[in-house]
């Protein structure tokens, strides 16, 4: 199979490494109690096919090897709970003075991104997806609303969603690294929120602190701004 | 192994000592298998087996129904860009796949199994409420035809996926008259699984036979029963929320709308309170399936039997407390509290895989089509169990959830075990049903088929959730990966369709076959083989004793030292004279006209070699 993935970018905040350090903790235990069992399955499958037709010991407990195999889940899962329990922490944390506030409004099918500091509003059109500009190396807080329906907020390279739910505002924080780079179609709504949910996407791009100041400053604050694509 | 000398052995058994259970049966005729012969024998019947087959009947019409859909799922995934159906089709489409799938199909074939078996299985002539029964049945087929008619009805058939959040299936997200079908039809089917819930508790409490106590009931029973509980606490709670969304569309109230004070999450805690115990609603019965069938085709006792049983409790009872891991992305929930649960469910469900190893494991193993379908089911399972262990962890789940690795998770849990074991069930009962046996040779091809067709089709949407695929989308942009994973999917599907050819050829040459399969053809364990195939009207026209978990098996190696609960041939002729439950075997191995005489004389239980009884 030499199908690449070009579709999902590396990951570009600070939670977003360590959700995928989780990721690859939980993947490999995976392996590795997916191929336990299959070697497992091709034992017994091989070894005790029927070879004479004498009943095989009929032993139908073992106590020992019972609580063996209920206590080595049970510290595995409470091991990788744990393991990953910090990073949960981190990831919910929600960081009160950022040094930028975004401001999300998802509605039936289309995003607005307003910078609240500087009065610019980023839209998308009825065919094109709108862009989100964000700076690098800083820490950005989202407070999202919804105008009609749940809509979920979900940025790949951020390896995180957020639901947003009519009536309930919302916020997380990310601490993004040095990533400056167009990311096209990173943006998704990831709860089906009706007829068009399928389009409704949005492009991220991330500038160096410097440049996404002066393009901010550029913005008008009369209207939404429709920013170009960023090229693929 | 040691047999006993012939002139001891006991019943009329073979050249290797073995009792064959046709010897036992009544061969005149008069209580032979009468399933309704007109339509209107068919509408007003309470049989449980007629009402148990009209139960699976009517669940794999609604497979083959879910399943179409799903090839329209499929045909339009194949490519970007909209070609087969419009995105409000779709949207109708992939609800109503869900809804059949969980509501009309994977629940109720498990109460299909509870109405054939459990009766069967404890040595009961009936479910406990026969009508009941009956009321249930035609309230499910009623349900799910309402479901079906929102595809004909103005504005399409809901779409809002199956679990329903509002605001999207309020009045003003759904207008739809298809919503109000939905949930009026998940109403109607709802109330008939919490009637049959009743049935089934009410059969195991007060139906069994002398003997059977709750640590002899086979697994399946045991897990049918813990199913039944958990429906009567889940499926009020659905019950409950859905009335309350169609007050909110149609009646002017606003549990559900947050413009007038309701709140959206509200509705999302009912839903997976009922949601999460409904995975297990689906899987228990089938983990009972498998049970069934490792022990005979390893020619083993149930490793752990207990163990099982506590195992399939406590997956029961934390089934309750992991709901929100559905919700992680809300941020309305505490996230540790419901990740910690949620992971350790793992641990009952790991024991089970291993409990299963553990039975097969120093056995005597044969590989005919249940025995391989459980194993498929085995490997599907262990697939499945190990992405939902990763989706436990918020860390992970932020990523995942609502994306195309969710759907290949859940179609591993829900849809790969359940189709796996149904057809494990399948092969496994039919003699027991129609007294006939389907193709071995079909029987291969069709579980490779399905093997290969399963696993193209969902191992590769781990793969798309990961790299940034939505669920729920009728359109992808074209990017390369993404495009060509889809595409197998979409290939793989068609061979997982195609694998139902041979089964259906299997089907309609065994039914033109005569009904040779006798009452045990597997040589197997429970009280279902211990009489005819069919069973006669009220099932059972003798019972062996019963004295282990595996009564039937007991008795086909009475003549062996070692097996069988009752291991001795003294014991089984000290027996004999003072317990009614053995007076039928008294033409083989007692005198003839003998008095039963009251007696204080017991069997020391603890002292049978297989018997998991205390």
């Amino acid at each position: 199979m030499t199908a690449r993935f070009p579709a999902l970018p590396p990951p570009i905040t600070e939670q977003a490494v360590d959700a995928d350090g989780v990721w690859s903790l939980y993947l490999w235990i995976a392996y590795g109690v997916a191929a336990l069992v299959a070697i497992l399955m091709v034992w017994v499958i091989v070894r005790y096919r029927r070879r004479t037709d004498d009943l095989p010991p009929q032993k139908h407990y073992n106590i020992p090897v019972e609580v063996l195999y209920t206590i080595l889940p049970l510290l595995a899962v409470v091991g990788l709970f744990a393991a990953s329990f910090s990073t949960i922490r981190a990831i919910d944390r929600t960081e009160e003075a950022p040094d930028l506030v975004v401001d999300v409004v998802a509605f039936q099918w289309q995003w607005e991104f307003a910078y609240p500091a500087s009065g610019v509003r980023v839209a998308g059109t009825d065919t094109t997806e709108p862009v989100l500009v964000l700076p690098a190396s800083s820490t950005v807080r989202f407070d999202m609303t919804s105008r009609d329906v749940i809509h979920s907020f979900w940025l790949t390279p951020f390896r995180f969603k957020r639901d947003i739910i009519p009536g309930r505002p919302a916020s997380f924080s990310v601490n993004i690294g040095d990533a400056a780079g167009s990311y096209p179609n990173a943006g998704v709504c990831a709860e089906f929120c009706g007829l068009d949910h399928a389009l409704m996407r949005f492009s991220l791009l991330v500038l160096e602190p410097a440049e996404f100041a002066a393009w901010l400053a550029e913005q008008p604050t009369d209207s939404p701004v429709v920013v170009e694509e960023p090229s693929p | 192994m040691t047999t006993v000398e012939r002139s001891e052995r006991l019943g009329d058994p073979d050249d290797r000592g073995l009792v064959s259970i046709d010897q036992f049966l009544a061969t005149d005729g008069e209580h032979e298998a009468r399933l309704p012969r007109t339509l209107v024998g068919w509408l007003t019947t309470t049989d449980h087996k007629a009402l148990g087959i009209a139960y699976i009947l009517t669940s794999m019409v609604f497979l083959a129904i879910g399943g179409a859909l799903a090839g329209v799922i499929r045909a339009e995934l194949a490519e970007p860009g909209l070609q087969v159906v419009s995105a409000q089709t779709y949207n109708g489409v992939f609800t109503i796949h869900g809804s059949v799938m969980v509501y009309l199909f994977a629940v109720p074939f498990g109460f299909g199994l509870a109405n054939y078996l459990v009766p069967l299985q404890i040595g009961a002539p009936d479910l406990a409420f026969p009508r009941l029964n009956a009321f249930s049945y035609w309230l499910y087929l009623i349900g799910g035809a309402v479901m079906l008619l929102g595809f004909v009805s103005d504005g399409g058939a809901a779409g809002f996926g199956w679990f329903a959040y509002p605001p999207l299936s309020g009045a003003a997200g759904s207008p739809g008259l298809g919503a109000d079908l939905w949930i009026v039809s998940i109403l109607l089917t709802g109330t008939s699984g919490t009637l049959t819930a009743v049935n089934v508790i009410a059969t195991v409490t007060m139906m069994r036979t002398p003997g059977m106590t709750l640590f002899r009931m086979p697994i399946l029973t045991w897990n049918l029963f813990i199913t039944a509980f958990m429906v009567l606490l889940a499926f009020p709670v659905l019950s409950g929320a859905l009335l309350m969304l169609e007050a909110d569309r149609q009646f002017g109230t606003h549990f559900f709308d947050p413009g007038a004070g309701g709140s959206a999450v509200l509705w999302q805690h009912l839903f997976w309170f009922f949601g999460h115990p409904e995975v297990y609603i689906v899987a228990l019965p089938f983990f009972g399936v498998v049970t069934e069938i490792f022990p005979v085709f390893s020619r083993r006792p149930v490793f752990g039997y207990k163990g099982l049983v506590l195992a399939t409790l406590a997956i029961g009872a934390l089934s309750t407390s992991v709901w929100a891991h559905h919700m992680f992305a809300t941020g309305e929930v505490v996230l540790p509290f419901f990740a910690l649960t949620s992971a350790l469910i793992a641990v009952p469900t790991g024991v089970k895989v291993f409990n299963w190893i553990g039975t097969m494991w120093s056995g005597s193993l044969t590989f005919e089509a249940p025995m391989k379908f459980a194993l498929g089911f085995l490997i599907t399972f262990v697939g499945g169990g190990v992405t939902g262990v990763m989706l436990a962890s918020p860390a992970i789940d932020f990523h995942l959830t609502d994306t195309y690795f969710v759907v290949a998770h859940f179609h591993y849990v829900m849809g790969g075990t359940v189709i796996f074991a149904m057809f494990a069930a399948i092969y496994f009962w039919w003699p027991k049903v129609t007294g006939r046996m389907l193709s071995e040779r079909l029987g291969t091809i069709h579980f490779w088929m399905l093997m290969v067709g399963f696993n193209m089709t969902f191992f590769v949407m781990h793969l798309l959730g990961r790299n940034g695929m939505p669920r729920r989308v009728a359109d992808y942009p074209s990017v390369d990966g993404i495009e060509g994973m889809n595409q197998i999917a979409s290939v793989g599907f068609v061979i997982l369709a195609a694998s139902f050819i041979p089964f259906m050829i299997s089907v309609v040459r065994s039914l033109r076959s005569p009904a040779t399969a006798g009452a045990d053809p597997w040589r197997a364990n429970s009280l279902e083989w211990a009489t005819s195939s069919p069973p006669s009207a009220h099932n059972f026209t003798w019972l062996p004793p019963i004295r282990s978990e595996r009564p039937v098996f007991d008795l086909r190696w009475i003549n062996h030292d070692g097996v069988g609960a009752l291991s001795d041939s003294e014991a089984w002729r000290a027996r004999q004279d003072h317990d009614e439950q053995w007076l039928p075997l008294h033409p083989f191995v007692g005198e003839q006209g003998d008095e039963p005489v009251e007696s204080t004389e017991t069997i020391d239980e603890s002292g049978s070699p297989t018997g998991p009884a205390s």
